[in-house]
């Protein structure tokens, strides 16, 4: 008896041969070891290929499938190094799905699209964050130079002297600008309207004006920024107010106290700001990402709108689906939304839509309440379980590398009120000092480097916290470093259950991320030698 | 969703109230869109092909038969929309044509004779056969994704794509060789 073609075979595994097709098949297949197993082989390809192409079964391609089950060779230690890589990529792969369930895929692609431009912006223009920096440099040596001269001198001609040596230095050390970069500084800063500035703009001023044309990027810090004229590149501005009324021919990322736009943004905008007002006449050709305090849209957005804010008020044209998280969504008759509207508020009622507002797609309300029903989501307890994993983690690689560190800041918890204040002092103080590097610009790395330990030290707050109740619960036996990795996750489980208390829960994470924050700073002062001349 | 739900929901949803669309998008966008991207390749294109299958889909609900499970019948509308921007992407309507008619079954391999690739595809690595998948030809991804994602069966296929019921089979016969020699070359190269 002859085999059916491999494509029989195929077509039968789909159900899709004829009835009495079937039946042939079948009779063959009762007789036909051979055929059996290829049609095995073909049912489970098709279960293979069904499943890589169902993404809810595979979130993201995360790094748990980088680490291939192979054994490592090179004994116990290499085990361990194993077993580790594992529980990293585990927690790796937890934090990745709890980042995509809690944000949505599209608003993190935005996040990360700003963060790895920013990467991207101090990498290109490495030379001239280096040069800017050299010229601080200079310019504050010389100062330093020109007052040193005074004090040790007493007389003016050497005071001259002195003035006339820093002047030349910062003017021979002092960088030129570079050919498509154009750096400019003072009171105020304008780029008159038949003026055109050929390659980067990086300006820092009381006032920037804009009216004629910029062909690259625009960089800027200044209190007040007044954009009328026409930016090829990107606009970057960090400032005080900000009113665009020309037109970006990028995207468009601000940081400002008030953003006014009446002009046009051919690509996103993604801005932070206290109030955000998007004109009637306004255009943003891209998505709008935003997160302020009090929003106001009412020009024409061409793709979706993402919004953090305590209150949004939309009544222009959104092409794509309008997402809220925040206080209160009020969008009014004039407004058009081609998607859907998606709100993620307190109450229901936070969310008010004319009828006449022509909404295309459903509107959808997530409540957002710590109810008895919050406690039924398995999201809740899957952000416990992962706060946890990734503390107990990153704890035990604290315990690893620098144990007394962690144990004498897990001590120092308990002389709550000088960690307490250190805490708020590190809290309040920490974002101002960031916010000041960064409004520099020059500082800009740094003050990404200083956001970093900022967040971290916030992290590592939890941890240190943890431990020390851990250590008041655990009873010392005779290995001290299985003990403190025992009062770690005794005392990180409890903290991690305490944080969803309804109520208190948050306080207690607050007051957890500023004791503990507040004892590893401390600890660290300390040791740097601060501490006694600060505390007396 | 439940079928009962589901059910309900559609039903309310072809009465116009706006609870109903609430609830189909939230069940099923996820699961379109999916489709959209193994369809169209690309995650801009899907979004907008999604957006516009919900947008569209009042009025498509009023050509709905209840007879058909919901989620079948929105898989299949969402797999005309893309199939037809595919279409107009490429501008030519025989996209799908028949350079297969004249396939003999002999090139296609007896049973007893099966093909050594037979066994490469395996569950080890699902994003690797994920990527091997985005880059096979658009008409074996596409009938793959409708047969495997889309659980379409080869009837409804034939007539999204305009061609017969055997050549379904042959597409989709040929798009699983692709995707094994695909795997093999990749293979190979680490």
């Amino acid at each position: 008896m002859t085999c059916p073609t491999e494509l029989t075979c195929a077509v039968y595994v789909d159900g899709e041969l004829s009835p009495e097709e079937t039946r042939a098949a079948e009779r063959h297949l009762a007789e036909c070891a051979r055929c059996r197993r290829l049609v095995a082989v073909l049912r489970h390809e098709n279960r293979v290929i069904g499943a890589a192409l169902d993404e809810r079964a595979a979130p993201a391609p995360g790094p748990a499938t980088a680490v291939r089950p192979t054994t490592i060779p090179g004994g116990r230690r290499a085990g361990t190094r194993g077993l580790a890589l594992g529980a990293a990529a585990t927690v790796a792969g937890f934090a990745g799905v709890t980042g995509w369930v809690a944000l949505g895929d599209r608003v993190a692609a935005d996040w990360i699209g700003l963060v790895v431009k920013a990467a991207l912006f101090v990498v290109m223009n490495a030379a001239t964050i280096e040069r800017t920096l050299m010229t601080v440099a200079v310019v504050t040596m010389a100062a330093l130079a020109f007052v040193g001269g005074l004090y040790l001198g007493r007389s003016s001609s050497r005071a001259v002297v002195a003035l006339v040596l820093a002047v030349a230095a910062v003017v021979d050390v002092g960088p030129s600008p570079a050919e498509a970069l154009e750096a400019r500084s003072g009171l105020e800063v304008t780029v008159g309207a038949a003026q055109t500035v050929e390659g980067t703009l990086v300006a820092a001023a009381e006032t920037v004006r804009i009216d004629g044309t910029v062909d690259g990027d625009v960089i800027v810090a200044a209190a007040h920024v007044d954009m009328r004229g026409t930016v090829r590149g990107d606009l970057i501005v960090v400032a005080r107010t900000v009113e665009v009324v020309g037109t970006v021919g990028g995207s468009a990322y601000v940081a400002a106290g008030t953003l006014t736009l009446r002009g046009r943004v051919e690509r996103g905008l993604y801005a932070a700001d206290r109030r955000i007002l998007i004109e009637s006449g306004a255009r943003v050709g891209g998505d709008l990402t935003l997160t302020g305090r009090s929003l106001e849209i009412g020009g024409r957005v061409e793709r979706g709108a993402t919004m953090f804010a305590h209150e949004a008020d939309v009544s222009g044209h959104i092409g794509r689906d309008l997402r809220f998280r925040g206080g209160r969504l009020e969008v009014r008759a004039s407004a058009r939304v081609d998607g859907a509207v998606r709100a993620d508020v307190v109450r229901a009622s936070d969310v008010t839509i004319d009828v006449q507002a022509a909404v295309a797609g459903p509107v959808l309300t997530r409540v957002r309440s710590r109810a008895a029903g919050w406690y039924g989501e398995p999201r809740v307890w899957f952000w416990v379980a992962t706060s946890f994993f990734g503390a107990a983690l990153l704890g035990w690689v604290g315990l690893v590398l620098a144990p007394s560190l962690v144990l004498d800041s897990a001590d120092a918890v308990w002389r709550w009120g000088a960690s307490l204040g250190w805490g708020v002092a590190t809290v309040i103080g920490g974002p101002i000092a960031i916010l000041l590097l960064a409004v520099t610009l020059v500082g800009l790395p740094l003050a990404l480097i200083l956001l970093g330990l900022y967040l971290l030290a916030l992290y590592a707050g939890k941890i240190v916290v943890g431990l020390a109740l851990g250590r008041m619960l655990v009873k010392p036996r005779a290995n001290p470093q299985r003990d403190a990795l025992k009062a770690l996750v005794v005392g990180l489980a409890l903290l991690s259950l305490a944080a969803v208390l309804p109520v208190v829960g948050g306080p207690i994470r607050v007051a957890a991320a500023c004791l503990g924050a507040g004892a590893l700073v401390r600890r660290l002062a300390r040791a740097a030698g601060v501490v006694r001349s600060a505390e007396g | 969703m439940n079928p009962t739900e589901m059910a309900e929901a559609v039903e309310r949803a072809r009465r116009g109230e706006r609870e109903g669309f609430a609830e189909l998008y939230e069940a099923f966008s996820r699961r379109v869109l999916g489709l959209c991207r193994h369809l169209l390749g690309s995650p801009d294109a899907a979004e907008d092909a999604r957006s516009d299958v919900f947008l569209r889909l009042p009025r498509a609900l009023d050509r709905y038969d209840p007879a058909l499970p919901f989620d079948r019948w929105l898989l299949s509308v969402t797999s005309h929309h893309c199939l037809d921007i595919l279409r107009r992407r490429r501008l030519e309507s025989r996209l799908f044509a028949a350079e297969w008619e004249e396939t003999d079954s002999a090139a296609l391999g007896s049973a007893c004779d099966p093909s050594p690739l037979a066994t490469v595809l395996t569950d080890e690595g699902r994003g690797r056969v994920r990527d091997a998948l985005l880059r096979l030809p658009e008409q074996y991804r596409v009938s793959l994704a409708l047969r495997y994602y889309g659980e379409l069966g080869y009837d409804e296929i034939a007539s999204q794509l305009g061609v017969t019921r055997n050549h379904v089979a042959i597409l989709i016969f040929r798009g699983k060789q692709a995707l094994r020699r695909l795997l093999a070359e990749l293979d190979e190269r680490t």
